[in-house]
C-alpha cells in the first residue's frame, strides 16, 4: 500500500517544468547559484544528502556496482515539507 | 587661496562620480568598487563626476539655469572670500538643488546602467562591459556566453540549476580531494576569490584510485573553506529532471549539463 504523505495530491503526473530556473529579470539580475527548486531540496538536510548521493551516483557509471549495491542516480522527495514546497510552486 | 575650501569643492565635484561607483558596483560587483590606491579611486571617480557636471551644465539650461563658473573660480584663487559667500549666499538654494538633483541622477545613472548591462547581456557579449569578478562568472557559468569560451553548451545558463565541486587541497597526511554542492562564495575586497562554501561534503585522499568505495562524509550543515588551501577546482553544472509519477511521487533525476 502507498505511503500517502510522499505522493501530492496537487501535482498531476508529468514533467515539473517552470520557466526561468535561475530567476533574471530587469529588476533582478543576479542569478542565484541555485534554482529555487535546487534550493527547496538543497535546503532539507534529508533530501539533499539524497540529492548529493544521486549525483555521485550518475557521475559513477550507471550499472556499475559499488559496494555490492546497484547505483541509482534517481530518487523520489519523501520529506513532506519538500513536498508541499513543490506545490507551491506549482 | 584656501585649501580648506578648495578641498570641500573637490569633494563636491568628485561626489557624483563617487555615488555612479557606489550604486554602479552593487551585490556580487561590489568589491569593484573598492580601489588599491587613491590614485586609480581619484581617476575612477574623476572621469564620470566631469561627465556628470558637463551633462547637468548643459542641462539646467532647459530651465533657464545657468552655473556661474566665476564663483566656483573666484572660491578657489580670489582673496576676497567675504565678496564670494555673499554670491553663493544669494543663489543658495539654487546651488542646493543643482546638486542635489545632481546626486540623484549619478546614483540613478549607476544603478539602471548596471541593469541595464546585466539584463540585456552585454557583460558577457563585450568585454568593455565586463566586470572585475571572474569568479562570479565562473560559479554562475554566464562564462559559457563569454565570445572567447572555447565550449559551448546546448543548454541555456539559465538552465543550470546545480553546482557540483571537487576541489583538491593538500594536507601532511597527504593530498585530499573533497567533493560537495556550491552552495556559496566571499571574494576579498580585492576581487580575489576569499573562501567557498559547499554542503553534503565528502572526502577521500588522491591516492585512492577509482571507483571510490568509501568515501568519508564530513559532518555539520557546511563546509567552508579557505581559497588559499585549495589547489584546484572542478565544476560540474547539473540541471534537474523532475518528474511526478503515477503515484504522484516527486521523482528527482540530476542531469549533467550538455
Amino acid at each position: 500500500m502507498k505511503n500517502n504523505n510522499l505522493s501530492s495530491k496537487l501535482l498531476h503526473p508529468g514533467k515539473f517544468e517552470i520557466a526561468n530556473k535561475r530567476k533574471h529579470s530587469f529588476w533582478n539580475n543576479e542569478m542565484p547559484l541555485t534554482s529555487k527548486r535546487a534550493r527547496f531540496i538543497i535546503s532539507n538536510e534529508i533530501e539533499s544528502k539524497r540529492l548529493a548521493n544521486a549525483v555521485r551516483n550518475g557521475r559513477a557509471e550507471k550499472g556499475t556496482n559499488i559496494s555490492n549495491q546497484i547505483v541509482e542516480n534517481k530518487f523520489t522527495i519523501r520529506t513532506k515539507a519538500v513536498i508541499s514546497q513543490f506545490e507551491k510552486m506549482k | 587661496m584656501n585649501i580648506a575650501i578648495t578641498t570641500f569643492i573637490l569633494a563636491v565635484f568628485l561626489l557624483p562620480g563617487l555615488l555612479f561607483r557606489r550604486f554602479y558596483y552593487t551585490e556580487e560587483f561590489s568589491k569593484q568598487y573598492y580601489r588599491n590606491n587613491f590614485f586609480e579611486l581619484f581617476f575612477s571617480t574623476l572621469i564620470p563626476s566631469i561627465i556628470f557636471h558637463i551633462i547637468w551644465y548643459y542641462f539646467i539650461k532647459i530651465f533657464n539655469y545657468h552655473v556661474n563658473l566665476l564663483i566656483i573660480g573666484d572660491l578657489l584663487v580670489s582673496e576676497n572670500i567675504p565678496n564670494v559667500f555673499q554670491n553663493i549666499n544669494k543663489y543658495a538654494s539654487q546651488i542646493f538643488l543643482y546638486n542635489i538633483s545632481l546626486f540623484g541622477f549619478s546614483c540613478l545613472v549607476g544603478f539602471f546602467g548596471k541593469k541595464i548591462i546585466r539584463f540585456f547581456i552585454f557583460d558577457r557579449k563585450y568585454k568593455m562591459f565586463r566586470f572585475k569578478n571572474s569568479w562570479h562568472y565562473l560559479f554562475s557559468g554566464e562564462f559559457f556566453d563569454f565570445p572567447r569560451a572555447s565550449f559551448d553548451i546546448t543548454d541555456k545558463v539559465d538552465e543550470i540549476e546545480l553546482f557540483y565541486v571537487d576541489f583538491i587541497t593538500d594536507t601532511s597526511e597527504g593530498t585530499i580531494i573533497y567533493e560537495g554542492f556550491l552552495v556559496d562564495y566571499e571574494l576579498t575586497p580585492y576581487g580575489k576569490l576569499d573562501y567557498i562554501i559547499v554542503k553534503d561534503v565528502e572526502r577521500h585522499f588522491l591516492k585512492e584510485d577509482l571507483p571510490i568505495v568509501d568515501n568519508y562524509k564530513i559532518p555539520g550543515h557546511v563546509l567552508i573553506v579557505p581559497f588559499q588551501s585549495i589547489i584546484n577546482i572542478n565544476l560540474t553544472f547539473y540541471k534537474l529532471d523532475i518528474e511526478i509519477n503515477q503515484e504522484r511521487e516527486i521523482v528527482i533525476e540530476p542531469i549533467l549539463i550538455e
